[in-house]
């Protein structure tokens, strides 16, 4: 189920690859994004991995190339961004299963999400699995989450 | 020639007998990006918080909006190199937080706060502790949180600096659109960086600054049409002007 997590990387981080993927025309070599951009191969690798995730790049044999949605993301506005990001990351399946269990009506506890998590992974990356989801589901404005409560909520539904 | 919203004339600083800044002079005129830039020890922060009106000047003048500057200067709002977000508040409340010194009523408040962050993308974020946020969400609460104030100048004091390169690019070209967004007041800023590169990128001006005392060099003028591209070739000429200046 490794294909099924999230990799860790900040929302922003990933329009930033993008961009950069963007400033050479066609397939180059992954390596040389890496010199490009002075990130090791454990920083790039997850970002990359994200962008695959979202069908925005495609990756064979050490070269990357955009695919068309990728491409429409460079020129995108910060709203266009967030509506391709949203329906990509919508269907991913952690996202998608919390997404269902508040469909239910009521706030879905972190605890409910990471015992899910845990027959799959060990419980610290369970814990950033959550984070992530976190963090990519309030970007695209899918749920909200409350850290006081450390409950997942409905858009709308969180107080000031 | 338009009058210019900042002015500094002759403007010097002293720190326990020694000079920092030596005879500065420079306008921030309306609608322009102006850059200081300089090596460590220049003073272009402490001429930015001149700007703010957070530190007094040992000798010259700043006028802003025409006037003396004699306390902070309500004209301007600064974004922190460190962010400065308050932990235990949430990012629509860090965003607020100079409102409610002006005696904002707490509903219009938050209302204005989040259409700022909804400006920076981060609205689905507005209830984040800032623990939550990476180092470029910070950035932007900490951009929202200055233009949330309508400050006619918007003060960055290395806003880049603490973000990895590939959060910084976008977030340079944000807060350059914003200026340009008509949902945003603010229309001029004054950058302080130690990069080149990042002055010549987003500026209109930029102050080329020497050190041992900070003195100007000198204005130059970067008048590549945007948007332009990060180590465009037409803005090689200006980085190897600017690198001469200084050294």
């Amino acid at each position: 189920m490794s294909s099924a997590l999230l990799p860790h990387v900040p929302v922003g981080r990933l329009f930033g690859l993008i961009e950069a993927m963007a400033e050479t025309p066609g397939p180059d070599d992954l390596y040389r994004l890496g010199h490009r951009l002075r990130l090791p191969l454990d920083e790039l690798q997850p970002l990359v991995q994200a962008a695959r995730l979202l069908g925005w790049a495609r990756v064979a044999h050490g070269d990357y190339d955009l695919t068309s949605e990728g491409r429409r993301v460079v020129v995108a506005t910060v709203a266009e961004r967030k509506t391709l990001f949203r329906a990509r990351v919508r269907d991913l399946p952690l996202i998608a299963s919390i997404l269902r269990a508040l469909a239910a009506g009521a706030p879905v506890s972190r605890e409910t999400v990471l015992a899910g998590l845990r027959a799959q992974v060990a419980p610290p990356e369970a814990e950033r699995q959550v984070d992530t989801a976190v963090d990519w589901g309030r970007w695209a404005e899918l749920f909200d989450y409350d850290a006081d409560d450390a409950c997942f909520l409905r858009v709308g539904e969180a107080g000031p | 020639m338009p009058e210019p919203l900042i002015s500094l004339a002759a403007v010097g600083k002293r720190y326990d007998g020694a000079d920092v800044l030596h005879d500065v002079s420079f306008d921030v005129l309306p609608g322009e990006v102006l850059a200081l830039v300089g090596p460590s020890g220049c003073g272009k922060s402490t001429l930015l918080r001149i700007i703010a009106g957070l530190i007094p000047v040992s000798s010259g003048e700043v006028r802003s909006e025409g006037r003396p500057l004699t306390g902070l200067n309500p004209a301007t709002a600064l974004v922190f190199q460190s962010f400065a977000l308050l932990p235990w508040l949430k990012a629509a409340e860090n965003v607020a937080l100079p409102l409610e010194a002006r005696g904002v009523p707490a509903v219009e408040r938050l209302r204005k706060a989040e259409r700022l962050l909804d400006l920076m993308g981060l609205r689905g974020h507005a209830r984040a502790y800032p623990r939550e946020l990476s180092g470029g969400m910070r950035q932007r609460v900490g951009i929202a949180r200055a233009l949330c104030q309508d400050p006619r100048v918007l003060l960055l004091d290395e806003p880049f600096s603490a973000l990895d390169v590939l959060t910084a690019q976008t977030l340079r070209d944000q807060v350059v659109s914003l200026l340009r967004d008509p949902a945003v007041s603010t229309r001029t800023a004054v950058l302080v960086t130690h990069s080149v590169e990042e002055a010549v990128y987003m500026a209109d001006r930029v102050v080329a600054m020497r050190s041992n005392p900070g003195q100007v060099a000198e204005v130059v003028t970067i008048d590549t049409p945007r948007p332009r591209r990060w180590g465009a070739p037409e803005l090689v000429p200006f980085v190897d002007r600017l690198y001469a200046l200084m050294t």
